[in-house]
């Protein structure tokens, strides 16, 4: 049986028995058979000694058990490492960041245990999926969307803790900062709840975000300082209507206009859509048309235009920008999609329009106009995360086609956050395609688009393959790391990242001599003095293990 | 491989693993039968309708008795309404023959339930496609 580190086999048998007491014999793993299923099935380390790996598992049903599960955790200092439905991968999945520790799997907590439409709001326990959540608003045919990453089987408590990202508009795309309180089980095993949640019968909850006095709802995203088992979500309301429209500009240097302009509209709400970059000329896919690209192939290229496209660098030259406009083939186009009464969407774009017109050659067209609700199957039409529906066909990606002959057994998201100018856009590309390239790393071998997920910053979030070599995946999480410190070296960091890249990407967060390390190591001790929780997630080490270290 | 090759290839993967399993009357309930290798009794099959070996499976497992839900390439409608519910009852052993991408979500939902792959053979396809024949259990 596998042990956990620095526990002894007697006082783990001990703490087995009573995790059994707690929460049912048949609710406790520690088979190799079940411990598989924690496995990181995107690990760099697949098969390797540092591979991390839970030496048990425990499910609870209820924040009761889990609240007996912190302190017998605490009694035997037992290392334990929560997950909701364990679908981090590329950025860790379900296994533990420090290896031995017992995974928490919340997954049977699956209560949704509100979803109010008319403050458009729900409140879920960690184990709701968004497939859940999506299913109940549409069996109990309530008028609101969710906002889900693709795919969309994650945890919507688990993706907002990590602080991932959707696809509708921006007040809900930011998933932490859609959410509206929260209930967590202290290390300790004390149940805390923030914002108006801290008064006993709160009625605003879910509808006033910071309560009063210090807002602490931070410090349990990306960090190990509580077992979140409640979280409050702010919906949106279903839309009346859905456009999404396309401005086309014709020169390399456009997109600092395109770029510009966008910022504005997006920040006065005139579109408040996914905005999303595409490079016909170039080829490079936006964000939302990958899956159809994956699906169909790429569009077709003439030989003289693919002929003319090895001699761009940082994607220009002025035979491939003169072809373009030979050709009719615009430099740069950007996506923008509007949700609302169709009357407000007309009025919304008419603006943007008139924004965008001062881009001397800039071509608008109308792609779609779609009247609301769509289910399900309609919805398959279109990228269906943007219109609030859950999908499985991300799957696409990477899988065997003829366009992809090789698929690599998974990958680890490269994702460093840079500015919202199309300056940084080029300057980035020329950092990290040097880096990539004296790294022999397989990201930025072309110009390379971020994306908008989020409002006021781009995200390029990159996939680095994880192989069948270990010899590769070795040098590739190397060179990711370099990419890492490269990133930091121009004030460019990380939003997340998967534990073998914590540290690394921690690292970069170092003003004023790691202050901030230092600061989330006072929390640690302070909150978890016996280092129970994730140790080690995003670089938080207990006090006994940073000593060790 | 031609394609009578490839078609036999299909029929063997179909033959293999729904001999491997019992045929389900008609008016039977669920069945709570353990087949040989302590595998549960199989709930239905999930196969891509696009792979002409995938539709073959399916069919010969219909023909067994066996509840048989085809998907052209994306999963979710059928994971959503057919296969997820029916996991969550723990209603039994699922079979599938499908793309490797397909089978590795598949996978990572199953986990969700405590459920695992026990057995998986690759099969070459047409245009570079594998496909992949399995049993999740």
């Amino acid at each position: 049986m596998r042990v956990p580190p620095n526990v002894s086999s007697a006082d783990y048998a001990r703490a087995l028995a009573e995790f059994e007491q707690a929460i049912g014999r048949e609710w406790v793993f520690t088979s190799d058979e079940d411990l598989d299923l924690y496995r990181d099935a995107f690990s760099p380390f697949l098969n390797e000694p540092e591979e991390r790996i839970a030496s048990g598992a425990l499910a609870p049903v209820s924040t009761e058990q889990v609240q007996q599960i912190v302190r017998i955790a605490n009694k035997y200092r037992i290392p334990i490492y929560p997950i909701s439905t364990g679908k981090n991968l590329g950025y860790g999945g379900s296994a533990p960041a420090y290896s031995g520790s017992v995974v928490l799997d919340l997954k049977r907590m699956n209560r949704i245990i509100e979803v109010n439409e008319q403050h458009a709001f729900a409140l879920v326990e960690p184990g709701v999926s968004y497939f859940d959540l999506y299913r109940y608003i549409q069996e109990h045919k309530l008028k609101v969307w969710i906002d889900c990453p693709d795919p969309g089987w994650g945890s919507v408590m688990g993706n907002a803790l990590d602080r991932g990202g959707g696809y509708t508009s921006a007040n809900y795309r930011n998933h932490f900062d859609s959410h509206c309180g929260m209930e967590i089980v202290l290390p300790n095993g004390e149940l805390l709840r923030t914002g108006m949640g801290a008064i006993p019968n709160a009625q605003t909850w879910q509808q006033y975000k910071s309560g009063c006095g210090p807002w602490i709802d931070g410090i349990f995203s990306q960090s190990n300082f509580g077992v979140v088992t409640k979280m409050g979500f702010w919906l949106m309301p279903e839309p009346e209507a859905y456009q999404r429209c396309t401005v086309s500009v014709p020169r390399y240097h456009d997109l600092m206009p395109l770029v510009e302009i966008l910022n504005f509209v997006e920040n006065s709400r005139i579109t408040s859509g996914f905005p999303d970059l595409e490079s016909p000329l170039l080829g490079y896919p936006p964000v939302g048309q990958i899956q159809l690209w994956n699906e169909t192939g790429p569009p077709k290229m003439s030989a003289e235009h693919a002929n003319l496209l090895k001699g761009a660098k940082l994607g220009y030259s002025p035979q491939i920008e003169a072809y373009g406009a030979r050709a009719g083939i615009p430099y740069w186009r950007l996506w923008l999609s509007f949700h609302g009464p169709e009357e407000v969407i007309q009025a919304q774009w008419h603006a943007a329009q008139r924004h965008f017109a001062r881009i001397q050659g800039a071509q608008f067209a109308v792609v779609e106009q779609v009247k609301l609700p769509v289910d399900a199957q309609q919805a398959t039409k279109y990228h269906e995360p943007e219109f609030g529906v859950p999908s499985l066909r991300a799957f696409s990606i990477g899988a065997r086609t003829p366009w992809n002959p090789t698929p690599s057994k998974g990958h680890m998201w490269f994702s460093p956050i840079i500015p919202r100018t199309g300056e940084a856009i080029i300057e980035a590309n020329r950092v990290f395609s040097e880096a990539a390239q004296s790294l022999g790393m397989p990201l930025f071998t072309t110009f390379t688009l971020p994306a908008c997920f989020w409002e006021r910053a781009f995200i390029f979030i990159l996939a680095t393959p994880v192989t069948e070599d270990p010899h590769l995946n070795k040098r590739y999480r190397e060179g990711f790391k370099k990419l890492i410190e490269v990133g930091g070296q121009h004030g460019w960091g990380e939003y997340r990242t998967a534990p073998v890249f914590q540290h690394a990407v921690m690292d970069v967060y170092s003003f004023n001599n790691h202050v901030l390390q230092r600061f989330h190591a006072t929390l640690k001790d302070a909150i978890d003095p016996n280092g129970i929780l994730s140790a080690g997630r995003y670089d938080i080490w207990p006090k006994h293990l940073r000593e060790k270290a | 491989m031609n394609r009578r090759g490839f078609v036999i290839s299909g029929i063997s993967a179909a033959g293999m693993l729904t001999s491997a399993l019992p045929a389900v009357p008609a008016s039977s309930p669920a069945p709570a039968m353990v087949t040989p290798a302590g595998i549960p009794a199989l709930f239905g099959v999930v196969f891509d309708r696009r792979f002409e070996a995938a539709r073959l499976f399916g069919r010969a497992a219909a023909w067994r008795g066996h509840m048989a839900f085809g998907y052209d390439g994306d999963l979710t409608a059928t994971w959503l309404h057919r296969l997820e519910p029916r996991w969550s009852r723990r209603a039994g052993a699922l079979a599938g023959m499908t793309t490797p991408a397909a089978l590795f979500c598949l996978e990572q939902l199953a986990a969700q339930h405590w459920l695992r792959v026990v057995t998986r053979t690759g099969h070459a396809a047409r245009r570079g496609q594998a496909l992949v024949s399995w049993v999740i259990a």
